[in-house]
């Protein structure tokens, strides 16, 4: 009987004293909202929803999301886009999101176990002689594609989505885990704009019909996702192959139907930082495909936050704004 | 090193892993009396799902004491948690000769994990049962050894829970240095037969405790 008391107290005090509050199923969305929500029967996989404070509260709204690279959570794609990572800057991605009007939505991927927080996608890879993409939840077959159907069912019954205006953005395992949603959800994305990351899932043969407008970014002395095909890379290395940026963009130019030659043009270089960066666009697309090389470059967001040390992820280019750059071509994509 | 050194003491504080030692023979705490120890560990855990494997490290401070001739209870800090446990002894092999004693030991515990980029802000709750068979070898050495199993539960703010069941077993040899001082060397090891707390897999650990009679 003492020891069902004291466990009870032991349960009593850590959840009630200490605060605790599982997240409630969000209901009745505003404008200027910015929730975390539980994803419906799934189990400790939250999302984040940020609403434009501008919305009339009813016209259908254009949804980005936002996916965290590979060992992060949601609150990691937020600050990845930030400079030094402070996420009350009005120079982050969602800030400028919701200021054009767009919702934001940065769901979690599946937790490593028992380091529930490091977190990962199943974007592909995993047969032959490509790597699987990445970490637990690929090797644990997670469908993520599933996932983020229940995620997008609940976004619909909380907001009218505008269907045509669905976009993708991510860095690293965000960026390819953006590769596959538009490979499987064709019909769903208008654009996806990887940062990265490149499309691993249809390098290891899965099957992409092309359609959606790509914005690809990726440096060129990326020392995690190398800028070519290579079995370099990676925080864990294991000796397989992840694909490279010209690679997987001239794919998707071939899905949507391009021509097979591409103009190349310099951005303003405006910052000695060491990196400058290249606009490789394709013609005749029934789908836009563009490439942002950027010389010098590391993995990381441009202009975003220097997570780790330049000798660990490389240099984050300061010439240009990644978040603007995305946002501007979400912007002119609709399906 | 320190790096490796700093992620294990964090993976150990920040895993909500359940505490799985024992560090006890089949003998109870005398009645009314207090036995105090201090004991760490290091181990592995392996997740075959997910197909990882990491080092893990605990640290504990226990206090026990004797309720009647043949229980105490108990209570551990442990770097993973809290936990409330007892002995329950069902036989004693007084003064027989080559003779066992047997014991239950019930443990409850469990944290409260903080958000951070290890764990989601989270419940942990776990039970756990070893039974404890006992031999004295000698005057100074004790064997106990013993099947293990555990339930644990997972409840993150993010919604949802996760569940595990765990079997296992442990072996320990308490040596008397003096007549209060007892060191108590153990390995144990479990592996998760169903669900995935706290992984889709299995554990080890080896650890040394010190305690002494208060």
């Amino acid at each position: 009987m003492r020891r069902h008391i004291s466990a009870a107290i032991l349960v009593l005090s850590m959840a009630g004293g200490c605060g605790f509050a599982p997240y409630s199923r969000c209901e009745n969305v505003a404008a200027g909202d910015s929730l975390s929500c539980p994803t419906p029967g799934v189990s400790d996989r939250a999302f984040d929803l940020v609403v434009p404070t501008s919305w009339d509260g009813q016209t259908p709204l254009p949804l980005i999301y936002a996916f965290h690279g590979g060992g992060g959570r949601r609150s990691a794609a937020e600050s990845l886009t930030c400079p030094d990572g402070d996420t009350s800057d009005p120079a982050c991605l969602a800030a400028k999101a919701i200021d054009r009007g767009y919702v934001l939505v940065r769901p979690d991927g599946t937790g490593s176990r028992p380091f529930r927080n490091l977190r990962t996608w199943n974007a592909g890879g995993g047969r032959g002689e490509w790597s699987c993409v990445s970490a637990g939840a690929c090797r644990a077959h997670v469908d993520d594609m599933a996932y983020l159907d229940i995620v997008h069912e609940e976004l619909n019954r909380l907001l009218p989505i505008d269907p045509d205006r669905v976009f993708a953005t991510g860095i690293s395992n965000g960026g390819a885990i953006s590769h596959r949603l538009a490979c499987e959800r064709s019909e769903r994305m208008a654009a996806i704009a990887p940062v990265a990351g490149e499309n691993q899932f249809a390098a290891a043969g899965g099957a992409c019909p092309g359609g959606v407008a790509l914005l690809q970014l990726h440096g060129t002395e990326d020392p995690i996702w190398e800028y070519e095909t290579s079995t370099a890379g990676g925080v864990i290395p294991d000796d397989k192959l992840k694909v490279g940026a010209e690679e997987s963009t001239a794919a998707w130019a071939q899905r949507n139907g391009c021509d097979a030659t591409f103009t190349e043009s310099a951005l303003p270089d405006p910052i000695d930082d060491g990196t400058s960066a290249f606009r490789i666009r394709y013609e005749n697309c029934s789908s836009p495909v563009e490439l942002i090389r950027i010389e010098g470059g590391g993995h990381t967001w441009p202009q975003g936050d220097p997570y780790l040390s330049t000798s660990k992820v490389g240099r984050v280019s300061q010439d240009f704004d990644g978040d603007d750059l995305i946002l501007d071509f979400f912007d002119a994509q609709s399906r | 090193m320190r790096s490796l050194a700093s992620f294990i003491a964090g993976a150990a504080l920040l895993g909500a892993c359940p505490s799985t030692s024992v560090y006890r023979s089949a003998t109870p705490v005398s009645e009314g009396h207090w036995r105090a120890s201090a004991a760490s560990s290091l181990g592995a855990m392996n997740d075959r799902e997910q197909g990882s494997a990491f080092p893990t490290a605990d640290l504990e401070l226990a206090v026990r004491r004797g309720m009647s001739a043949n229980s105490d209870l108990g209570a551990k800090l442990h770097s993973s948690g809290v936990e409330l446990n007892g002995t329950w002894r069902l036989r004693d092999a007084g003064g027989e000769e080559g003779g066992w004693s047997f014991a239950l030991a019930p443990a409850l515990g469990g944290v409260r994990v903080q958000e951070s980029a290890l764990s989601p802000d989270a419940i942990d709750l776990f039970a756990q049962l070893h039974g404890v068979a006992s031999k004295e070898l000698s005057k100074r050495w004790t064997l106990s050894m013993g099947p293990s199993t555990g339930l644990g539960v997972y409840w993150p703010v993010t919604g949802g829970s996760e569940r595990g069941l765990w079997l296992g077993a442990f072996i320990n040899g308490e040596f008397r240095l003096s007549s209060r001082w007892h060191m108590i060397p153990e390995f144990g090891f479990y592996r998760v037969v169903a669900g995935q707390v706290p992984v889709r897999g299995g554990a080890m650990r080896m650890g040394l405790a010190f305690s002494r009679e208060l």
